[in-house]
């Protein structure tokens, strides 16, 4: 089986603010942020968006769209948990060669994202590096073309927002919709608050993040996993907290450079509100796909299959 | 292979996570590498407790004697910029449960205990500009690995510890064991259990992997006189 190491960098643009909750202070929400090295050796403080936060979300949406492709089939929760969360290690102190090289060949979502299997863990081929934002603050960090010149300042490009959640049942207009207005009994008073003030420090709308990934060793099918992720993502281009209100929507670009190859990057993706792919990238996802369809064709002919079995639990 | 005294540094873009100063040891990333390029695919299905443990042919001096013989490579040097606490999370995806999860005869999870439970772990990061090893070793094939290493130490998965750069150069000195009297590196301790003053010991391994157990020794330990 032929691999390669594939490395992407590229770009965050934030089409909305986007919230990263790093600490909560009573009703306050702050950013994520982190040290980061100066080039003249100081330290000083910026925003980073996680790498395991993408990673997560990658995660879910390649989980998504294997399951969405195998004919939406819903699978036990121990399948479940592997393919959405990474799964969790425990039980009889076995290690099943076979069944590990069974998980990596027939998901590759598996093999790329990694998991607990029993009692096994099966690395995975990805690292999701962390987003910073494309400042003065992260020179060091950020390759040279994907610089704005000039470079802008860090400080400004956070905001706080209040929000107000209302108390409906406290509301005169709408009493006579109430059943505790109608003689029900009240609420506790230890109960949650119906009516709070809050307030989320956002990073603004407009802001520039790279972002970089490397996968190692992969084949072509597990890098078509990876571009149906972003494919996946592009339906709901949402990063971080608060997207029910439309924050952290994004469009994302990506360059591609095969690491084992050599050679500069050019374009590999693109995600907005749909994903524009580069023929390498539509070829990986081809592979995937006929592989996908391969499998989901031996799952409709033969429901004992290998796949059904893995992913019942009862291999 | 000629061997020559080395120094190498990587230039890191921010924080490594390492649960302690001795960490990460070059000879340790450099095997992880070889065994890469020699198992291709088969390396992610390795096991060292049941296939039994494959050791690494490295491009550096092999010292000592017997079963106590270790790399010609130091531990890492840096000047720590700071220490900060970042935590991952690990949750169980209950929203996207009830579109893809059949739960059986299950009707509530238990996402605070047993195997589906959310985590909130705290990785100590250390900021360092760059890191430096010494070694002796060949400098054309210690750079050709490890033009390939683009993560240094734990949760390289979530972007830890990259590296901008590799840097190997010929060094004066040899600083694989010890610089300036000071050990640089684990050495087998083959005096009495009582060290003598400004010498520190204790069971450590030697040669990666690392945590491999029969790979302890009681070790002066970096940091110590050499005595």
């Amino acid at each position: 089986m032929k691999t390669r190491c594939v490395r992407l960098d590229g770009t965050i643009e934030l089409l909305a603010p986007l919230s990263h909750i790093g600490e909560t202070i009573s009703t306050t929400a702050y950013l994520n942020e982190e040290p980061v090295i100066q080039p003249d050796g100081t330290v000083e403080t910026v925003f980073v968006y996680n790498g395991n936060a993408l990673r997560g979300q990658l995660r879910d949406c390649a989980a998504k769209y294997l399951l969405d492709h195998l004919g939406g089939i819903r699978v036990p929760l121990p399948a479940f948990h592997l393919l959405f969360s990474g799964g969790s290690i425990g039980g009889a102190q076995v290690v099943d060669l076979e069944q590990a090289r069974a998980y990596r060949r027939l998901l590759p979502a598996v093999s790329l994202f990694g998991g607990g299997v029993g009692n096994q863990i099966l690395p995975g081929k990805l690292r999701v590096g962390n987003s910073y934002p494309i400042v003065r603050q992260t020179a060091r960090l950020v390759p040279a073309r994907y610089w704005t010149d000039p470079l802008p300042d860090y400080g400004g490009w956070t905001a706080e927002k209040s929000f107000t959640r209302t108390d409906d049942a406290k509301d005169e207009r709408l009493r006579d919709r109430c059943l505790a207005a109608l003689g029900e009994p009240e609420r506790k008073k230890d109960g949650p608050p119906a009516q709070m003030r809050y307030t989320v420090e956002f990073l603004c709308a407009g802001a520039r993040l790279y972002t970089h990934l490397v996968a190692l060793d992969v084949s072509e099918i597990e890098l078509g996993c990876l571009v149906t992720a972003f494919e996946e993502l592009a339906r709901f281009p949402y990063l971080g907290g608060q997207a029910r209100m439309g924050h952290g929507r994004c469009r994302i670009a990506y360059e591609w450079t095969d690491l084992t190859a050599g050679g500069a990057g050019t374009p590999f993706l693109s995600v907005d509100d749909r994903a524009d792919l580069s023929p390498p990238a539509a070829e990986a996802k081809d592979a995937y796909d006929r592989f996908l369809s391969s499998l989901y064709q031996a799952y409709l002919a033969e429901h004992e299959t290998e796949l059904t079995e893995l992913l019942t639990g009862t291999k | 292979m000629s061997f020559q005294p080395l120094r190498i540094t990587a230039r890191l873009a921010g924080a490594f996570v390492a649960a302690d100063p001795w960490s990460p040891m070059l000879d340790a990333v450099l095997g992880y590498q070889e065994l890469r390029e020699r198992l291709g695919p088969r390396f992610f299905e390795q096991d060292p407790h049941r296939d039994g443990l494959i050791e690494t042919e490295l491009p550096l001096e092999r010292r000592g004697s017997g079963e106590n013989w270790y790399w010609a490579c130091s531990g890492p040097q840096y000047r720590e910029l700071g220490q900060f606490l970042r935590r991952w999370h690990k949750r169980f995806d209950d929203a996207l449960a009830l579109d893809y999860a059949d739960a059986g005869k299950l009707s509530r999870i238990n996402n605070a205990s047993g195997r589906y439970k959310n985590w909130r772990v705290p990785l100590l990061c250390r900021l360092a500009e760059e890191i430096t090893w010494h070694a002796v070793g060949d400098a054309a094939e210690v750079r050709r690995l490890l033009l390939g290493v683009t993560h240094l130490g734990k949760k390289a998965s979530q972007g830890m510890g990259q590296v901008l750069g590799w840097t190997v150069e010929p060094a004066d000195v040899d600083g694989s064991e010890a610089l300036a009297g000071i050990v640089t590196r684990p050495l087998p301790w083959a005096g009495s259990e009582q060290p003598p003053e400004g010498a520190y010991l204790g069971y450590v391994a030697i040669r990666p992997p690392y945590w491999w157990h029969p790979h302890r020794r009681l070790c002066s330990l970096p940091g110590s006189k050499i005595c």
